[in-house]
């Protein structure tokens, strides 16, 4: 990684090899064909046509780029690194060496130990790791219309004002358990509403919302007696609500929880 | 007597409880000079005051590792894909 200035980084795309400026140090991909491509690898190994010379013909979409995206067959194939090298902090583990032949090597940076964030790596591997729910967020009305949509929009703007609550009391060290009610209230109304009940089966946050309604109703009740209490999250909930929030924020905006109505 | 490229070079950053960790590590590792100038009990993050020296190579790779770990923790918290 090369940093470019204060908020992109130069980085080498784990699909193509090509260097591209990313707004965070854990981006992987240069573009969404990129992404794309390597999630149908993931999904799909050796479905993808190969020509001849063992690489994969592009989509003819964008054809200025097609002499940049050259995956040799042996990449293709499931966990097989692909054939070229990416910047290795000391901390990355590396592949062994298989002998093929090293494409784009980046240039070699001096030994600085580079100290990584577990936190963030799990809150990027949430939302890379889930390619076809990123598109889904990011393409809202290829998925849904209509009415359909309408729901989807309701709930997923106030989905996204209650996990910032709730990130933003768990960063607290005591919270008022009326604040809490008003958060758990807010998870029941909406669960009654009927947007939520007209919310399509693909909908990715359904058993989400049930679930944290349930345990925001557990939380209540287990410090009924206590004014003040701390909202203690794990750091899987943590990296859960972190990820859900960054998709919910490609396609609905933040909005105050006061400005909210939660039933209809 | 220090020249004015030998001074040390002091930054003050916000650094949240997630990371504090994170970036300790580095300051510890680098044996980067730092002190700690307030804390926001509210919302759980330290002021930390840190002190890079120019002469030293490694100080600037710890001073882009602080900061890009603090850029990322910002853009995940607060930012969105399409921005």
């Amino acid at each position: 990684m090369i940093t470019t200035d204060n908020n992109t980084k130069e980085k080498y795309c784990l699909t193509c090899g090509n260097s591209f400026s990313a707004e965070r140090s854990t981006k992987k991909y240069c573009s969404d064909t990129c992404k794309q491509i390597a999630f149908y690898q993931r999904n799909t190994p050796v479905q993808l046509p190969l020509s001849d010379n063992g690489s994969l013909p592009f989509d003819g979409k964008r054809e200025d780029q097609s002499s940049a995206l050259l995956i040799t067959a042996a990449a293709l194939q499931e966990d097989q690194p692909v054939p070229f090298t990416i910047p290795l902090t000391v901390n990355d583990k590396k592949e062994p060496d298989n002998g093929t032949e090293h494409k784009h090597l980046p240039p070699v940076r001096d030994k600085y130990q580079v100290v990584r964030s577990p936190l963030i790596d799990a809150i990027a591997e949430a939302v890379d790791g889930d390619t076809e729910l990123l598109i889904m967020t990011t393409n809202p009305q290829h998925y849904w219309q209509g009415d359909t949509l309408a729901a989807v929009t309701w709930i997923s703007i106030r989905l996204r004002c209650l996990l910032e609550n709730l990130l933003w009391l768990g960063r607290h060290s005591l919270i008022e358990r009326k604040t809490f009610v008003h958060i758990r209230n807010a998870f029941s109304a909406m669960l009654a509403s009927l947007n939520f009940k007209g919310l399509p089966l693909n909908y990715p946050y359904t058993n989400l919302i049930k679930e944290l309604e349930q345990q925001c109703n557990s939380i209540a009740r287990q410090h009924k007696k206590e004014s003040t209490f701390r909202l203690q999250l794990t750091a899987k909930r943590k990296v859960q609500f972190i990820a859900t929030r960054f998709q919910l924020a490609a396609f609905v905006p933040k909005v105050k929880f006061s400005d909210l109505n939660f039933e209809n | 007597m220090q020249t004015e490229t030998q001074k040390p070079i002091t930054k003050s950053y916000t650094v949240p409880l997630d990371l504090l960790i994170d970036i300790l590590k580095i300051l510890l590792n680098s044996t980067i000079g730092y002190h700690i100038e307030a804390i926001n009990e509210t919302q759980s993050s330290l002021l930390v005051q840190v002190s890079f020296s120019p002469t030293v190579p490694y100080h600037s790779r710890a001073k882009e590792n602080i900061e890009t770990l603090l850029n990322d923790y910002g853009y995940f918290l607060y930012g969105s894909p399409v921005e």
